[in-house]
Order: C-alpha cells, then sequence, then structure tokens
C-alpha cells in the first residue's frame, strides 16, 4: 500500500536512494538538501507503508527568470522517478499532480518545466497525455550518453503573446 | 584585520599578504610572508600567516602547530585566534573553530562576516546559547537587517525563549514593512506566518496559536501545511469535532496520504473509514475482514491489477500475509484465475510462486516460477522472483543467472541492473557487480562521489565474506564518511534558510540529521565495521602469539595457510588496482580502495578497539524499526563490550537485545543475552547506585532484574525459552547443531529444562506448526463453505 506525501527531510536520504535505482542523472545529498531547504513544499514522495520504503519521488524548484531571461515565475521538475517494483500504479501521476498544485498556489507559477529523453515512452506518455504538457523545444545532446532531450512545458496560467 | 607593532611599510606588506589568503595564493604568500619574518620575527600575527599559507601549501601539520604556537604567544591577538580558529574549520574541527572565533570576536573582532560564520557553525555544533549571544551580537550592529532579526527569532526558538521569540517576531514585522527597497515576497509571508504559528504551537501558547490561525489564514497559501498545523492545535486543546474539519480539508488535497487517515482516526474513533473508495483504504480495510466478505473483498480488489500492473500486486497484499486465516482463501483467489484467459493464467502462476515463497515453501515457489517462465519467456519479473526463492535456497550463482537473465530483457532499466549486481555479489562475484554497476555510471565518475551507500555495502559485505578486511572495512567507512558528509552538507543552509524565512524547513533538518543514524544502512554498515574489525584484531593477536614462540610442526601449517590467505588478499588488492579497470588508479587512491591507508592506522589491538568503540557509541545510540536488523548490528557489540568490561553498556546491551526479539533471530539472541547476564551477574548489587546516575534509558531499565532471585530467574527463563527453541527448530537430539550440544552441556539446569520440555505432554515439537494451523484453516474454510447455503 502506497501512501502519497510531501517529503520530510528525512526523507531526502531515501529519495536519493531511490533516484539511485531508476535513473542515470544522479546527484549528492547536498542538491537534495538544497531542494528540500527552499522547496520543501514542492517535494512529494510515494511511501509503502508497509514497508516504510520511499519508492517514487519527485524533486522540483522554482526560478524567476525563464530561458529567454525575462522575469517569469516558473516551477521546474529536478527529477521524477518510481521504483520499477511500484510502476503503472499511478504514483508518478500523483507526486506530479501534488507538486503542480503547489507551483501553482504557493509560488503563483506561471508554468513547469522539465527534460525528458525523446525516447523515454512511459514519462512521455505521463507528461504530454495525462498531465498536458507540450513540446517547447528538443535540446540536441543533453543527456551524457548524447541522447536529444525534449524541454517541455505545462501552463498553468496565460502564455504570453509572443510564445 | 589589522596589526600593530608594524611600520607603515610593513603595514602595507601585511595587508597584501592579506590580498594574497583571500586570493588563495598560498605559494607566494608563504615566501612573502618569510621575507616579512625577517624583519619582525616576533610579530605573531605574521607568524600566523605564514602558518596558515604553510597548512595550504601541503604542510598541513607544520602549519596547524606553528598556528597554535602563534595562538599561545600572543593570546591577546583576535587575529592570531582568527586564524587558528580558519584553520580548525579547514580540518572539519568545528568545535574547535568555535572556540577560536569567540575568542577572537571577544578580542575585539568585529568582522560581521565572522560573527555571521561563528553563528552559523554555532548552529552546526548545536551550540544554542552560543548562536543566541551571537545573532543578538549580529542584530546590535546591523538592526537595520531584516535577516539579522530573523536569524535572532530563530536563535530564541533554538533555546526555548519563546516570549522573547513572539516579541522579537512583532519587530521584526515593523522592520519588514520599512524595509521598502525589499518588500518581502508572498511566499515569504506564507513561510513566515507558518512558522510562527507552529512556534506559538511548540510553545504552548494556544492563545496565541488559535489567533494566528484566524489572522493569517489569508495570508497563507501553503493549505497543507495550514491544515496540518490547524489540526495539531485542534489535537493540542482537545477539540476533536474541529480537528476532524481540519483532517477533512487535508483529504481534498491529498486523498492518498496514509498519514491523514490515521490522524482522522486518532481525531474519532468511530469513524468509518470505508467510505472512502481509493485502493489504499480498500487495501488496508481488506485486513480488517474475514471469511467470505474477504474474499469478495479481496477479489474486487486484486481484480483490476490483471488488467494493468500486475507486477506490483503481490506488494500491496503482502501484509495480509500475517494473519492465518486469510492466506488459504488468497491461494484460492489466486487459482481462480488459471483456467481463465493466457495471460490470466501467467499472472496467477507468478502469483501463487510469491505466495509459496511468502509461506517458505522454496521448492514449490520455484516450480511454479518456472512454470511461468515457460509459459512466458520474456518478463523481467519473473526472473527476478526466480533468483528471490534461488537465493533462499541458497543457489547464489544460479540466481544471479536468474537476475541476468531479466536484467537483459531490459537493458535500459536501472532497476534491474541494480539487482543483478546485488546477486552478483551475492555470489562473491566483484568484479562482475563493479563491470554492471558501470554501465550507468559516466565517464569518470564512480559510485563514492555518488554516495551509492547500497553499493558498498554490498561489496563491504562479499569482501568481509572471503575475509579480504583491508578492502571490506575501507567500504563501510567510506559509508560512515558520507553520512558524515551529509551533516557537513547542512552547513551552507543555514543562513540560506533564514534569509528565506523557510525556518520550518531548518528546523526539521535540524532533527533529521541529529537522527542521521537511525537508518538502516548506517546500522548495517557500523554492525559489520565492527565485527570486520574484531577479525583483524584476532588475526593481529594471533601473528603476536607465532612471533612470540616456537612454531609446531601444526602451527607452521597452520601460518602457512594464513600467508597464502594473505597473499590472495593481496591479489585482491590488485584486482582492485587493474589497469583499464573500471575504476581508475586516482579513483582507487583516492578513496583507498585497498585500504591501505586505513589498515595503516589500525596496527595494534588498542588502535582497533578505540575504532569499534567509536562505531558502537553511535551504534547503541541508534533506534530504528526494523528488529532483525537492529539485532544483527547489536549482537556485534556483545563481546566487545564484555571483553572491555563495560557492566553498563552490558546491561544498556541487554535490553537492547531483548527489545529486538523476533521469531527468525530468537535462539542465537537468547545465546547473546545469556553471554551478557552471566557477566553481568559478577556485578550485582555494585551496579544499582550507578545506574541511577546513568542514562535515562537505562533507569527505565528493569530495576528487579537487579536482585539476585530475579537475576536467577531471568536466568532460567532464557534457558527454558532458548531449549524450547532448540527443540522446536530440532525435533531429535541427534539433528542439534554441536553449538546446541555444547550449550547443553555447559548450562546443566538447560539439560534439566530440555529433559523436562521433551517429557511433556505438550507435544509441541513433533509437528510443524506451519503446516498444523494452514490444515485447520483449511478444514474450517471447507466446513463454512459446506454450510453456506447456496
Ligand atoms: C516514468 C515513470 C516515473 C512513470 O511512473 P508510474 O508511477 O509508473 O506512472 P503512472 O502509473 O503514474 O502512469 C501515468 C501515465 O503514464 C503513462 N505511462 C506510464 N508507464 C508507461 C509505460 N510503461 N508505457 C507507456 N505509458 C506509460 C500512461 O499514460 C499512464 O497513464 P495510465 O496509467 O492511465 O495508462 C516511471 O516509469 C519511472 O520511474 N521511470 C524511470 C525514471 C524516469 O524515466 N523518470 C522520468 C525522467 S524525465
Amino acid at each position: 500500500m502506497v501512501s502519497i506525501r510531501r517529503a520530510e527531510m528525512q526523507d531526502l536520504q531515501h529519495m536519493q536512494h531511490c533516484n539511485l535505482w531508476c535513473l542515470p542523472e544522479n546527484y549528492t545529498y547536498k542538491y537534495y538538501l538544497y531542494h528540500g531547504m527552499v522547496w520543501q513544499s514542492l517535494l512529494y514522495v510515494a511511501e509503502d507503508i508497509n514497508s516504510g520504503r520511499i519508492v517514487g519521488y519527485v524533486l522540483a524548484k522554482q526560478d524567476e527568470e525563464d530561458e529567454e531571461g525575462t522575469k517569469l515565475e516558473h516551477g521546474h521538475i529536478t527529477s521524477l522517478s518510481v521504483l520499477r517494483t511500484h510502476r503503472k500504479l499511478g504514483l508518478a501521476n500523483k507526486v506530479m499532480q501534488s507538486t503542480h498544485r503547489d507551483m501553482d498556489k504557493i509560488f503563483e507559477s506561471h508554468y513547469v518545466s522539465l527534460h525528458v529523453r525523446v525516447s523515454n515512452r512511459a514519462a512521455l506518455g505521463l507528461y504530454r497525455d495525462k498531465l498536458g504538457y507540450e513540446t517547447f523545444d528538443t535540446e540536441e545532446k543533453y543527456y551524457a550518453d548524447d541522447e536529444n532531450a525534449y524541454n517541455m512545458r505545462k501552463w498553468f496560467r496565460k502564455k504570453p503573446e509572443k510564445q | 584585520m589589522k596589526s600593530t607593532e608594524l611600520n607603515a611599510k610593513q603595514n602595507n606588506e601585511f595587508k597584501s599578504l592579506m590580498r594574497l589568503l583571500e586570493a588563495k595564493d598560498y605559494k607566494k604568500g608563504l615566501k612573502n610572508s618569510e621575507k616579512l619574518l625577517e624583519q619582525v620575527p616576533d610579530n605573531q600575527e605574521v607568524v600566523s600567516l605564514k602558518a596558515i599559507f604553510m597548512y595550504y601549501t601541503e604542510e598541513r601539520e607544520a602549519g596547524l602547530a606553528l598556528a597554535y604556537q602563534a595562538v599561545l604567544k600572543n593570546l591577546a591577538s583576535d587575529f592570531c585566534w582568527h586564524i587558528y580558529g580558519l584553520i580548525q574549520k579547514a580540518e572539519k574541527n568545528y568545535i574547535q573553530a568555535v572556540k577560536c572565533f569567540i575568542q577572537a570576536i571577544n578580542k575585539g573582532e568585529e568582522n560581521l562576516q565572522l560573527i555571521r560564520d561563528t553563528a552559523n557553525l554555532s548552529i552546526h555544533i548545536r551550540d544554542f546559547e552560543g548562536n543566541n549571544w551571537l545573532r543578538q551580537k549580529l542584530l546590535n550592529s546591523k538592526p537595520g537587517m531584516v535577516v539579522n532579526w530573523v536569524g535572532f527569532i530563530l536563535s530564541q526558538h533554538l533555546i526555548g525563549n519563546y516570549a522573547g521569540a513572539f516579541n522579537t517576531i512583532k519587530l521584526t514585522e515593523d522592520v519588514i514593512k520599512k524595509d521598502i527597497q525589499n518588500p518581502i515576497k508572498k511566499v515569504e509571508i506564507n513561510e513566515f506566518k507558518l512558522y510562527q504559528i507552529q512556534l506559538a504551537i511548540d510553545a504552548k501558547d494556544f492563545q496565541r496559536a488559535k489567533q494566528n490561525l484566524l489572522d493569517f489564514k489569508n495570508d497563507i497559501t501553503d493549505l497543507v501545511s495550514f491544515y496540518e498545523l490547524e489540526y495539531e492545535y485542534f489535537i493540542k486543546i482537545g477539540d476533536n469535532t474541529s480537528a476532524i474539519q481540519s483532517v477533512k480539508h487535508l483529504l481534498d488535497l491529498q486523498p492518498q496520504n496514509w498519514k491523514y487517515y490515521q490522524m482522522l482516526q486518532k481525531a474519532d474513533p468511530q469513524v468509518d473509514l470505508s467510505i472512502y473508495n481509493n485502493t489504499l483504504v480498500q487495501g488496508r480495510l481488506l485486513a480488517q475482514k474475514e471469511g467470505d466478505s474477504f474474499l469478495n473483498s479481496f477479489l474486487q480488489f486484486i481484480d483490476p491489477f490483471f488488467q494493468k500492473s500486475l507486477p506490483s500486486l503481490f506488494r500491496e497484499i503482502k501484509h495480509l500475509y500475517t494473519d492465518p486465516n486469510k492466506i488459504e482463501i488468497m491461494k484460492k483467489a489466486f487459482e481462480t484465475y488459471l483456467d481463465k484467459s493466457q495471460i490470466e493464467k501467467l499472472w496467477a502462476l507468478m502469483l501463487l510462486s510469491q505466495h509459496s515463497y511468502q509461506i517458505k515453501d522454496y521448492n514449490q515457489s520455484l516450480e511454479l516460477i518456472n512454470e511461468a517462465i515457460e509459459h512466458t519467456a520474456t518478463l523481467p519479473e519473473l526472473y527476478l522472483i526466480k533468483a528471490k526463492t534461488l537465493k533462499k535456497l541458497q543457489k547464489f550463482k544460479e540466481a544471479y543467472e536468474s537476475a541476468d537473465r531479466a536484467r537483459q530483457l531490459d537493458l535500459a532499466d536501472r532497476y534491474l541492473n541494480n539487482q543483478t549486481i546485488k546477486y552478483a555479489s551475492l555470489a562473491n562475484m566483484i568484479v562482475v557487480s563493479q563491470d554492471l554497476l558501470s554501465l550507468f555510471l559516466k565517464d569518470g565518475s564512480d559510485p563514492y562521489e555518488l554516495q551509492m551507500i547500497w553499493f558498498e555495502l554490498n561489496i563491504g559485505r562479499t569482501l568481509l565474506r572471503l575475509n579480504y578486511l583491508g578492502p571490506a572495512l575501507q567500504q563501510f567507512n567510506l559509508i560512515f564518511k558520507h553520512f558524515q558528509e551529509m551533516c557537513d552538507d547542512q552547513l551552507e543552509f543555514y543562513q540560506y534558510s533564514i534569509r528565506r524565512y523557510t525556518l520550518r524547513s531548518l528546523l526539521q533538518m535540524i532533527d533529521a540529521i541529529d537522527k542521521r543514524h537511525d537508518a538502516k544502512y548506517f546500522i548495517q554498515s557500523a554492525g559489520l565495521m565492527i565485527e570486520g574489525l574484531e577479525r583483524l584484531r584476532v588475526r593481529i593477536q594471533e601473528q603476536r602469539k607465532i612471533e612470540q614462540k616456537k612454531l609446531t610442526p601444526k602451527e607452521k601449517k597452520l601460518l602457512a595457510k594464513q600467508q597464502q590467505k594473505e597473499q590472495e588478499e593481496k591479489l585482491l588488492k590488485e584486482q582492485f588496482s587493474i589497469e583499464g579497470h573500471i575504476f581508475s588508479r586516482d579513483i582507487q587512491k583516492r578513496f583507498d580502495l585497498s585500504g591501505e591507508q586505513l589498515l595503516d592506522q589500525l596496527k595494534t589491538q588498542e588502535d582497533i578497539i578505540k575504532m569499534q568503540n567509536r562505531f558502537a557509541q553511535v551504534l547503541i545510540h541508534t533506534n530504528f524499526n526494523n528488529k532483525e536488523v537492529n539485532f544483527q548490528a547489536f549482537k556485534q557489540m556483545v563481546g566487545l563490550y564484555i571483553n572491555q568490561q563495560k557492566p553498563l553498556l552490558c546491561a544498556k546491551l541487554l535490553t537492547k537485545l531483548r527489545n529486538n526479539e523476533t521469531e527468525q533471530n530468537r535462539i542465537v539472541n537468547h545465546k547473546y543475552q545469556l553471554m551478557l547476564i552471566q557477566f553481568l551477574n559478577k556485578y550485582q548489587g555494585t551496579l544499582l547506585p550507578y545506574i541511577k546516575e546513568y542514562q535515562q534509558d537505562l533507569i527505565q531499565f528493569d530495576q528487579q532484574f537487579w536482585n539476585d532471585v530475579q537475576i536467577k530467574t531471568q536466568l532460567d527463563q532464557i534457558i527454558k525459552r532458548h531449549c524450547e527453541a532448540i527443540i522446536k527448530e530440532k525435533p531429535f537430539e541427534e539433528n542439534l547443531e554441536s553449538e546446541d550440544l555444547q550449550f547443553l552441556q555447559e548450562y546443566p539446569q538447560a539439560k534439566v529444562e530440555y529433559m523436562n520440555l521433551k517429557q511433556t505432554t505438550h507435544p509441541f515439537y513433533k509437528y510443524d506448526p506451519n503446516i498444523e494451523w494452514q490444515n485447520h484453516q483449511i478444514k474450517e474454510y471447507q466446513e463454512k463453505q459446506q454450510t453456506q447455503p447456496l
């Protein structure tokens, strides 16, 4: 049975562990701490309440400027993953929706952005079909192994005209 | 920073030295400081500068010593203290650094940066009083800066001066209003208000908490936090009706948060959770149902999984296996899917295999999973289940092979890759483990930089199993380094979060980091570290003995064997350092993967015991919710404390062992308890007075325990339980393990108990209780089926 809740500081080391079991993009503990200290309200975890283990998480943050350098408050998904043993239960969907809500309500974000491997079917299915993200840009060789990334966005508020 | 006793030219020279220090140009700094010293050899401030330049130019020890000398020769100089403090800080000797900086500040150093750094360091070493004093100083010198006010509030909070904190908050609000140049952001207001509510609740100032909740509601955008605090407030004042309302708001926001349902139950013990129609609650409620009602709900619960996410199902229902009544029903439910569609048959086979595993029938589990694999050969999950079962059957190599099959079916999946690494290291395949890991490592990166504790633990365990002590101990050592890194990582964030008003997160961080050792990985590796060190100690002890006496042929043979072992270890070290191996020479050296540097510090038995004690000291204060994990670590300390004749620690350890007794570890656990009790027996009477002075949890320790009679019955009881356990597990005397027989011989009392137990009419040693209650269950279930009207 999996519970979805906001992360506590104690969860950070377990989020790091979960990340190491799911993705090749890894970070040291300090980076998790950084997110936790500034944007704790955007961090959500999926906890298996039978074992107490963290089986999924979203690590997210806020930015005040967008890529063009204009001031536009927005959220950014730093990392998202769910352990293989707990996939397709809707957990990623739920942690994402929670962090979206808080980006919108607490930080008054205009939109949320993220990067995803162009080959990541599962994640693309989630972002595009379930959560309503749109592809904003493709970034060549974004990943260490030279794979391209889609830069995707989902808007909470009206898109500015020039977009 | 300034220096007296220098003429104008020398003073300029001194200033340029300071610039070199700031620019980190240590080499030039060292040269120039030596030149200046030729003119003013007794100026301790210049000596200090030379010292810090030396420190950073690979004369660490000498620099440290010289800086200390300078302080001693000019105790009145704030400058010398400051420099010595900087070196101590670089040494990560934070307690010393704070002491030095405070000396510097007391002696007139007015550098605000220094005061702020010291304040942050003082939180880091949890000297909250000192922090309060420093924050006050900062505030006095720059009262226009909001951040100094917020820092002062926090410092008052940390020392429990709530009245002061409320007062400062009021003043702070004014300063915020006046600071038009840096207007406070909405998110910051949100955070600050939430913090104030929490502060009022922490201070048990409920009147204020109530007022805050009312007044701030419109300023707060983080409703999750708001309602959680509101709930806490209502519960604390005993207003459950209102608490229920708060938690209902929370459930609207996060209907999948199990904690909220528990909060609801706490506020309303009569609540009927079944109205919440989601998998989380429905799954939880399954545990409360019985018989047919359980069967129906169970089928309803599992059916959707068959459409979509079956591999995740078993974990969702595993908790039901604690209830013997449900096990047969679940099995029947799985079996109904056997004759449906082909895909459902596959899932059913998989579930039945997991079912057999769960009731410890591993052969059956293996058979079923093989059948499933025959049905569909391309599903990675099946091979993982098979690997898990093979592990239980002690077939480690085959388990690895099965996991590797899973991996090859989805090479891009890191979970499968990591699982394979786990099985590879279980089969002692160290190099394969490393190679597999490298598949997901970027060029030049390594598991140690990335703090891959799980990997280090697995490899460390394997190395220890193979008795390669140096490399093994170093893996655990690296794990402890990561825990230390976690702690030091905080340093950057104290000021950061004060500036951003995220004080609630800051308080949580302090708490979380203070409890960082209550983690499975720490407890496991600390236990293994003590064990590895013990083996090293014995090895050294034996070597000493051999060196001291003439050898008999038998001993010579043993020595030869020992030397061969060491040869092998050397070989392994080389294996760890093969050129072109995934871990470059640089990485091997940087992380001391062969353990040579570590072993250098462990040359004598005393060194080793000292290090064991360091880990034991942390370990004995840990608190983790898995008894098996705890026990495996705690048992390593028994010999250590008995050898060192430490009765109080032994008593504490005894409580720990008793608290972590499980079905699984019972026999071994009792043996260790016995050892402790035997040892403690010597101390009856003399011990009690000291215990009173000992720590809180020891005072709670069953005091009765210390009177003689009690000790005797304790001992008897444990012997009895131990005998029961032996008999239960091993029905016939000839099947007893040699150490069990030895046990029976060593404890005459045990023998009597043993005979008594054997002769009692209670035939518990004759049957396997598992099978008995299962049969009973089946019978009962069938009977019920028959009596049910159609
Ligand atoms: C991507 C990932 C986070 C999805 O987690 P999840 O908890 O299984 O996802 P959900 O159950 O919430 O699925 C939501 C939706 O995503 C899509 N989706 C999920 N897994 C999918 C798959 N294997 N194939 C296609 N679509 C998939 C579906 O649209 C699904 O909706 P549905 O259940 O109604 O069909 C998970 O697969 C994962 O951790 N992968 C490895 C790490 C990773 O790639 N992270 C993303 C980096 S940008």
